[in-house]
């Protein structure tokens, strides 16, 4: 589904962030990058969702070479992916319910389908009832949980989430990766990036370990 | 297709409403950029329409190439017509109309002023007068000028008048102030492109994190713009508007001095607003032009953020 191929991206002014990564992701994979905060973790993310572009290689998302989408294809790439990051980066100034909604506005749906979805995305992530809540009254592990109902309302093939526990205590990422597992289930593809090899051990189907953005072992 | 049409039409209702409650969300800075745009537009759109009333009035004057040769009193009607028709074959002249002494006594008797005056007097004071609209090959000054020299030395002419230069300079005045009035509406419609683009950047900068959010949830740069878009008519619709109001009460100020001025020059010109069609024009320009501020804007704002 997800496949790097030489990939490697250079920040002017400083090294290289990532060398010649080659990594497959198949079709509902339960993917982790893992590795020490710097070790490119983030990068990987990053060039998959064409938040950036890479210096050298190619990214194939289902054989399609992202390497060479014109930026004016971006925004219907990231339709097909959903996002889930450590800071959640909800909209503060919105209720839960429009924070959920809006990748449905933004991809043009009808205001009964947008209702129907949006409620449906909060009921699988445990938020029904939620709906009129301002982010900032929730938990970080609530707060999260907005995250990740946004980033399955449009029910993308592929979710890429970035130390989506980071900010949460132990038994909040337990729960929060059990749901993980559960959508994965239903047939989602995953890439997640994280320090934490104990979720690894108990989640991954595939992990990728990466040092100073080297590619130093995989499962 | 009529799904596509569906889906447009939400979209852009949805814009529409969303920015004007944005709007109302903020409403002290709202309310100061339509009142800055207001104020903006009021000083041209005022020019503007006194522009247009003083051009009326000078429309309203006759041929500014007129002569007017005022003839001896001791005159008879007959040498009277007899002058006038060796002028007519005269090269320089185009057409002129003969006024004989009963023709000047009736066209005074009628003016509201002075008619009565006349009933005073034993007999016609009045002299007979031709009044001459040269060819516009001799209309120039300094052709006017030779004219007026030859048929001020004929024996049957008492007096000259072309007096109207007077309002050949009006008229060059006039020019020279439209351009003046146009010159500071565009500086004017600029300061207007330049406050709206302030405000919209201001809401940039104020949105920057929801922005790059629906950036990465698949927003395009269109769907990113129309809510600014929008915004920018309703600080159009609004402030254009407002200024159209504001100009309409300085009108209104000033209609009953005007009309009384008119009056007195015994002018039958009235005072009298913008057409409704002007008005729409005006207003849709200003929608315009702020609805023009807000793309440049924003689409500045997006392409200096992407990477």
């Amino acid at each position: 589904m997800l496949r790097f191929e030489g990939v490697g991206k250079r920040y002017p002014g400083s090294g290289e962030v990532l060398e010649a990564l080659n990594l497959r992701i198949g079709r509902g994979d339960m993917a982790f990058v893992t590795g020490h905060s710097g070790a490119g973790k983030s990068t990987v993310l990053r060039l998959a969702a064409l938040i950036e572009r890479p210096s050298r290689g190619r990214i194939f998302l289902n054989d399609r070479d992202l390497t060479r989408l014109p930026p004016r294809s971006v925004p219907h790439l990231r339709r097909r992916i959903g996002l889930i990051f450590q800071d959640y980066r909800l909209l503060y100034d919105r209720s839960v319910f429009d924070n959920v909604a809006l990748p449905l506005l933004i991809a043009g749906y009808g205001p009964e389908e947008i209702d129907r979805r949006t409620r449906a995305a909060l009921a699988k992530v445990g938020l029904a009832g939620y709906e009129s809540r301002r982010p900032i009254t929730l938990s970080g592990g609530e707060q999260q949980r907005v995250g990740i109902a946004r980033a399955i309302v449009t029910r993308p093939p592929l979710i890429l989430a970035d130390e989506p526990t980071g900010n949460l205590d132990p038994d909040l990422a337990q729960e929060i990766f059990t749901m993980f597992r559960g959508f994965n289930q239903l047939g989602v593809t995953f890439l997640i990036a994280t320090h934490d090899r104990g979720l690894v051990a108990r989640f991954a189907s595939r992990w990728f370990h990466l040092e100073r953005g080297r590619l130093v072992a995989e499962g | 297709m009529r799904g596509r049409l569906r889906t447009w039409l939400r979209l852009h209702g949805h814009a529409l409403f969303s920015s004007l409650g944005d709007l109302w969300r903020a409403p002290w800075m709202s309310a100061a950029t339509i009142l800055a745009i207001a104020i903006t537009l009021t000083l041209p759109l005022g020019f503007g329409l006194a522009l247009v009333h003083l051009q009326r009035l000078s429309d309203t004057f006759a041929d500014d190439r007129g002569v007017t040769l005022y003839l001896s009193p001791s005159l008879t009607d007959d040498q009277a017509r007899r002058l006038a028709a060796r002028l007519r074959r005269h090269p320089a002249v185009a057409s002129l109309r003969l006024t004989d002494k009963q023709m000047a006594l009736a066209e005074f008797r009628r003016d509201p002023y002075f008619g009565a005056a006349l009933d005073l007097l034993p007999d016609n004071p009045l002299p007979a007068s031709i009044d001459v609209v040269p060819k516009p090959a001799w209309a120039d000054e300094s052709h006017l000028q030779a004219l007026v020299a030859e048929w001020r030395r004929l024996p049957e002419v008492d007096l000259v008048d072309w007096d109207r230069r007077w309002l050949r300079r009006f008229r060059a005045g006039l020019a020279l102030v439209r351009r003046a009035v146009w010159l500071l509406g565009g500086i004017l419609s600029l300061a207007m492109v330049l406050v709206v683009g302030n405000t919209i950047r201001l809401e940039l900068q104020e949105r920057r994190e929801a922005i790059a959010v629906m950036q990465l949830l698949g927003a395009t740069p269109v769907f990113i713009r129309r809510p600014f878009l929008y915004a920018g008519f309703w600080y159009g619709a609004f402030g254009g508007g407002l200024a159209l109001g504001f100009v309409f009460l300085l009108f209104l100020a000033l209609r009953s001095r005007l009309t009384e001025l008119a009056q007195l020059y015994g002018s039958p010109f009235t005072p009298y607003f913008f057409g409704f069609g002007a008005l729409c024009a005006i207003w849709s320009g200003v929608c315009l032009g702020t609805v023009a501020a807000a793309w440049l804007t924003v689409s500045r704002h997006l392409r200096s953020r992407q990477s």
